[in-house]
Order: C-alpha cells, then structure tokens, then sequence
C-alpha cells in the first residue's frame, strides 16, 4: 500500500507540475505579446529598372495613414473614398524626423463608393475598387533615365485589373500637377494625415 | 496485484507528465506563432485602452458626414476600423473569428470649418471631406464565454466621441450596440460587407 501512496503521490506532482508549467505559460503568453506584425519585412515594389507595381501584401503589412473622400456631384455624400497606406514604420519614423525615409511607399487605393442611409446615419463606404496610386521615396534620383521618377519620389498609377502595370508614362505630366500645392511638404498632403502628427 | 499497481501508477505519471510537456509545446507555439495582442482587463473587470491600433490591420473607414445627418449620427465622422492583426492571422486561415479578436474603430472629423451644407469644403484638390481632429473610439472584443450573459459572443465598449480617449470602459448593454449588429452584420457580428479584406 505504501508504494501505491508514493505511485499516486507521484501522479500528483505531475499534475503539480503541469499546473505550474501552465501558469508560467500563460505568464509567458502575456509577457510574449508582440504589438507588431508577425511577418517580416514587406514586399518589394520596384524592380532593377524602376518599374513600380503594387505589392500583393499591403493591406495586411502596410499602416493606415488616412482617407479623403471626394464629395459627389450630384446626391448626397461621396462618390470616391481614397484609402492611403505606408510602409511599416513611416508613422513612428515620420514623428521622429518630419520626413519620408528613403524606400518609403505610400498607396492610396481609390474606391467608388455607395451612400445609402443605414442606422448610424446616411453613409458612405468603399464598394468598387478602380486602382491604386503608388509613390516610393527616393532622394538618390536611383533612375533618372526613366520618366516615372524624380522630384524625390517614383510615381505611378495602376488600374484596379492591373496591378503590376502601370497606365503612367511621365510622373511629370501624369502625377505631379495635382501634388503642386503640397511642393513645400515634399509633394506630399502631410497636414491631411493627422497619425503623421 | 502489487506490481500491477505500481506499473498502473507509473503509466499515470508517466501520461500526466507528456500531456503537461505537450500543452507546454502546443501552448508555446501558439503564443509565438501569432504575436497575438489580447485583451487587457482592468481589476474592476473594465477594458483597457488597446495599444497600438494604428499599426493594425486596416479594413475600411465608412463616413457618415455632420452635414448629412444634422450632427445626430451615432459615431461621427470617419470610421476608420482596425483587427488586431494576430487574430486577423487565425481569421484569414480558419474563416472564423477567435476569442480575442479586437476590432478598432478610430472616430475622426472631418476637417473644419465646413463650407457647403452637406459638411463638405474645398481644398486644392477639389471639393470633398478630408481628415481632420481623431475623436474617441469604439472597441469590440470576441469571448464567447466572457460576454455569454449578455446575449452576445462580443463585448461592445465606448472610450469616449471626443479626445482624449478613456484609458478604460465598461461592457455597453446589449440594446445599445449588439443588436444592431445581430440584425445587420453579415458576418459574426461584424460588418464584413462593408470591409472588402474580411470578405
């Protein structure tokens, strides 16, 4: 009888100790948390010529900068909601030292939109994607033969059923005439990104 | 009868040491593998204020302007909505929402002063609503088991329409946010048809 004693004994302990492992791990699992993504870094947007595409893992690896939404003409609301996002990091770097670091990527995705009236209120949400607006910092002028980069940046547009080739010929004609009034915060509308501040 | 007794013993032993070495294992690797952010609760049972949504994964910023609805809509103005993304990681795999997930909805206005009726105003790129001062937030959290008296598998909480955000709220009761939510949502309680990446 007595060894049975010690043989439950010994089951207890085990349990015991199982009881133990299990609060540590979960001590663990709360000291473990990481605040970041799980992934590494992000995928690449430019290749050996300076051709830009829009990387298939941004919605999920990139950081929410802010939405414009542009009023409609006619009705009620808006009729394009633009969605702009940025390499991981850009809002903590930007903080720190009020400007774009090098290989920056900025995406604004730019949807149709559907306004209906819905319990919190007449509303405008996303509904139809039509394409992506990509820049890429770049202070070294890496291509300056090609006519998609320069004034510190790589420029394109892509339409939503091509998203790794771009409609865009000439950033100067194509893209910057619309980021003239933002010349003085680096092309870009930095006052409309609140998370920048 | 002794013998037996004692090899009974050790088997036990033996089994209830590999299932603690194996939760262990299985209990590790899930903790590391997802990198998942959990809710936090204070002693009085109030959710903590989540850290760093802004690094989240984004799903959709619905706007329900001022100037459309006479400044009564229920959360004004961008609603700009987050899932924390180790949860965002199970979801994407097995379809379903874990115990855990915290979805973000960030308020913000729009920029001020509005010009035209409909709270729109223009600026160099044409007229339109643009983003201006962050307002208070509205936070769900999935635990079947935690929120099952209140007749829903979340629990909806509040952190103010207005900066700063509380540092903690209390569990909001079913009839101010979870029906809507039951009556509409497509999926779980969440509005996956207005966020294209939970579709």
């Amino acid at each position: 009888m007595k060894i049975v004693h010690v043989a439950c004994f010994a089951v207890l302990a085990g349990v015991a100790v199982g009881g133990v492992a299990l609060l540590s791990l979960a001590a663990d699992g709360q000291t473990g948390l990481r605040m970041s993504r799980p992934d590494g870094t992000p995928e690449a947007v430019v290749d050996a010529q300076g051709n830009l595409h829009v990387p298939s893992d941004y919605r999920e690896a990139y950081e929410f900068l802010g939405t414009w939404a542009v009023a409609a003409d006619k009705g009620v609301g808006s009729r394009e909601l633009h969605d702009v996002y940025a390499t991981p990091g850009t809002i903590a770097a930007y903080r720190k030292r009020s400007n774009f670091p090098d290989g920056t990527v900025l995406i604004k995705e730019v949807y149709e939109t559907l306004t209906a009236p819905m319990t919190t209120g007449t509303v405008s949400h996303a509904q139809t994607l039509k394409g992506w607006f990509v820049m890429v910092k770049d202070r070294k002028n890496s291509h300056p033969d090609n006519m998609l980069w320069g004034d510190g940046w790589g420029w394109s547009w892509f339409d939503a059923g091509n998203p790794v080739k771009t409609t865009s010929t000439n950033y100067k004609k194509d893209c910057l005439p619309c980021h003239v009034p933002a010349r003085a915060t680096d092309w870009v509308y930095t006052s409309g990104y609140p998370t920048l501040k | 009868m002794m013998k037996k007794l004692i090899l009974a013993a050790a088997i036990l032993a033996l089994c209830g040491i590999a299932t603690v070495v194996l939760a262990q294992r299985q209990g590790t690797h899930t903790a590391s593998a997802s990198g998942r952010y959990l809710p936090e609760y204070t002693k009085d049972g109030e959710l903590v204020l989540p850290k760093n949504w802004r690094s989240w994964v984004f799903v959709g910023s619905p706007l329900t302007p001022d100037g459309l609805n006479d400044s009564k809509e229920g959360f004004p103005e961008y609603h700009n909505v987050y899932i924390e993304p180790g949860s965002y990681e199970i979801y994407k795999k097995t379809g379903e929402f874990p115990d855990g997930t915290i979805m973000f909805k960030e308020l913000q206005r729009v920029l001020k002063p509005e010009q035209f009726p409909d709270g729109s105003r223009s600026e160099p790129s044409g007229r339109g609503y643009f983003p201006g001062e962050f307002n208070g937030a509205d936070v769900t959290v999935k635990d079947a088991k935690r929120y099952a008296q209140t007749g829903s598998k979340w629990g909806y909480y509040n952190f103010n329409h207005r900066e700063p955000k509380a540092p903690a709220a209390k569990l909001r009761p079913k009839s101010e946010c979870a029906f809507c939510h039951q009556a509409s949502a497509k999926k779980d309680e969440v509005w996956t048809q207005f966020y294209r990446l939970l579709e």
